[in-house]
């Protein structure tokens, strides 16, 4: 029933995807832009794009406003952040060649979560920006942490990167408990908020502190998809094949958490997308990562797009974190899609 | 047709201009709000949200009604204020839901609202007036800057001297009597309390009581049980968050520490925390419940 899956990949094919998925994020993003406590509809969205006359619909300057420096930021960005977590995911779990291998497995995700919930608690607020740059720097230093402990003096081996992630990700996360139990009942309600992914406080600044980022990482990650291929392959034949192992691992674990600490920083720790879009995108297109990394970006912005909107909407005006939206809409659908697929999916 | 109508728009927004700015040449235009920020105002603000369930029943106390078009969500006092349109909790606002109301002025709480989404309501054009009351002295301090910044003096002047003058009944007839000592208990599990420069810090000490977690710290410190014995409160005040059940089972549950003094003589009390945790004209009210628990003879009919 699924069984799209070509033999080959051509450039047509991935162009051919490519376009599908441009034209679904942007479907998603109009009707995200449209959606919302305040309703402007996808006929005032389309009308301040095309114009009135040919959208039959305009906003008065209080829409344009909401639209403007709210939604259309928030959407942007959540567009960014679902495509880094797609790529980080699916990278890492051809790389750990583990289907449960998604973004937050190797660490970067608590090490993010410490900065952001200590400078939470230190009454960061005062300052703009404080917490997305604290959250980058735990990332960036729970990387270091991870590959110095995994790397030792020896080669960078799979099985003992997944296994120091892990043992880091629980020590981290004991030291969270610690901070969110010492925390002012106050300051609870925004840590539990960015611990589950937050996406409210959105602005233009923060896509520019990760957007040209984000943008070199899968660009990189996807001059690397033929390595990828190769490495699927087995250790031995991809050095038969002229990859340099050891170097490639350690260029696309360093790119994708550098993604990973970069994208959520400015969105909290949304989970299931680098999970479940991966598997999605796979279990649709086949193994070749050529066409994969750029499908599985688009498809990752398109889906975190739509939840992002529903967390908006479903107890409008209030808000519920988009993690749990993720989550609740994802393992059905991945479920149904397991079923359908029946046993014959085996990723790896 | 549609021509027509945006010209009767147009003509009535220049009319309110003109009336507004009639009004405004009167007016102190500039005031520094109690996070010490200037804030600048071009008229007298008719359009206002409240931040927090606090500042809308304030601000219907002044007999704002008509300006307040936004409240959070528990804003439940006045009734008619429960059914203004909302804009999120008050620890987590729906920003868009802020703007689309066209709000000429938002009134924030300094401690309650997040820095960061107040810092980004500022940038998207809005005027934020931060409050910040933390005792009653500090809520008529705010009542009257309201008044003079929203334009009714007198009406804030003769509630706050109303409010003055019932602390002051309290205070004066509960004076020279021992002062009893007494835990204010927030929340449940982990058991948390109010600690010194809180409001509740302030009711106690005005009730005649003495606060037993004064000694430890600011704000709202969390309570391990072994704590309570040695601290041996005399007394016990639950305030009732947005569940009253909840706050009887949690009287209850103490029951099994005789041990702790206010358990052996009983003298445990749930008090309505719309009354005792917020910085509201009606906190007075919870003032002279909280004095009536702590010293049965003050006059007035005791609660449970």
């Amino acid at each position: 029933m699924w069984s799209v899956r070509p033999k080959t990949v051509t450039g047509r094919g991935v162009l051919a995807w490519t376009v599908a998925g441009v034209l679904a994020v942007g479907l998603a993003g109009i009707l995200a832009l449209g959606t919302g406590p305040t309703p402007l509809g996808w006929r005032g969205v389309l009308g301040e794009v095309l114009g009135e006359k040919l959208a039959g619909g305009s906003l008065d300057p209080t829409e344009r406003a909401i639209l403007a420096d709210i939604r259309l930021p928030r959407v942007l960005l959540t567009g960014v952040v679902g495509m880094g977590l797609a790529v980080s995911g699916m990278v890492l779990q051809s790389l750990l060649r583990n289907p449960l291998a998604e973004p937050f497995v190797l660490g970067i995700s608590s090490g993010a979560a410490l900065g952001a919930l200590s400078s939470m608690a230190l009454g960061a607020g005062f300052l703009p920006f404080t917490t997305p740059l604290a959250a980058f720097l735990g990332a960036m230093g729970t990387m270091a942490l991870v590959l110095g402990i995994a790397g030792g003096r020896g080669r960078l081996e799979m099985t003992r990167v997944l296994l120091t992630g892990v043992i880091v990700n629980a020590f981290f996360t004991s030291l969270i408990m610690l901070i969110l139990s010492l925390s002012r009942a106050e300051q609870l309600h925004s840590m539990m908020f960015w611990l589950y992914g937050d996406l409210s406080s959105a602005r233009y600044a923060h896509i520019g502190f990760v957007g040209p980022g984000a943008l070199v990482a899968l660009a990189i990650l996807w001059s690397q998809a033929r390595s990828l291929n190769i490495l699927g392959l087995g250790e031995r034949t991809a050095m038969q094949l002229g990859v340099e192992v050891d170097k490639t691992r350690l260029l696309l674990l360093v790119v994708t958490a550098l993604l990973t600490g970069l994208v959520v920083s400015v969105s909290g720790l949304i989970g299931f997308v680098g999970l479940i879009v991966p598997h999605l995108i796979r279990m649709l297109l086949g193994p070749d990562h050529r066409l994969l990394l750029p499908v599985g970006a688009l498809a990752g912005a398109a889906f975190l797009i739509l939840a992002d909107a529903m967390a908006r909407t479903v107890i409008s005006p209030a808000e519920i974190p988009v993690g749990v939206v993720t989550a609740a809409l994802g393992a059905p659908f991945f479920i149904l899609l397991l079923r359908t697929k029946g046993a014959r999916w085996n990723p790896f | 047709m549609v021509q027509a109508h945006g010209k009767k728009r147009a003509l009535g927004l220049a009319l309110l201009f003109w009336l507004l700015g009639a009004q405004a040449a009167g007016f102190g235009l500039e005031m520094t709000d109690e996070a010490g920020r200037r804030v600048q105002l071009t008229g007298v603000p008719s359009r206002i949200v409240a931040l927090a369930p606090s500042i809308a029943e304030c601000l219907f106390a002044l007999g704002l009604d008509q300006e307040v078009v936004g409240v959070t969500e528990h804003t439940n006092f006045p009734p008619q204020a429960a059914s203004r349109p909302k804009v999120g909790s008050y620890v987590h606002l729906q920003l868009e839901a802020i703007v689309a109301l066209r709000p000429d002025l938002v009134l924030a709480t300094r401690d309650g609202n997040p820095r960061e989404q107040i810092r980004r309501l500022e940038e998207l054009g809005l005027k934020v007036f931060v409050l910040d009351p933390r005792s009653l002295e500090g809520l008529f301090r705010t009542l009257l800057c309201l008044g003079e910044l929203l334009g009714r003096q007198q009406v804030a002047e003769a509630l706050v001297s109303q409010m003055r003058d019932r602390m002051e009944d309290i205070r004066r007839s509960l004076e020279n009597k021992p002062r009893p000592r007494v835990l204010l208990q927030v929340g449940a599990q982990p058991l948390v309390v109010a600690g010194t420069d809180t409001l509740q810090d302030h009711l106690i000490g005005l009730a005649g009581g003495q606060n037993v977690a004064g000694s430890l710290g600011k704000g709202y410190p969390m309570l391990g049980l072994e704590r309570v014995m040695t601290l041996a409160p005399e007394i016990i005040i639950i305030s009732s968050m947005a569940d009253p059940r909840g706050a009887e089972q949690e009287r209850n549950r103490w029951k099994r520490w005789k041990e702790i003094p206010a358990v052996k003589s009983g003298r445990i009390y749930v008090l309505d925390g719309d009354l005792i945790d917020r910085p509201s004209p009606r906190v007075v009210e919870g003032l002279e419940e909280m004095a009536r628990v702590i010293h049965p003879e003050f006059p007035g009919q005791a609660a449970r």
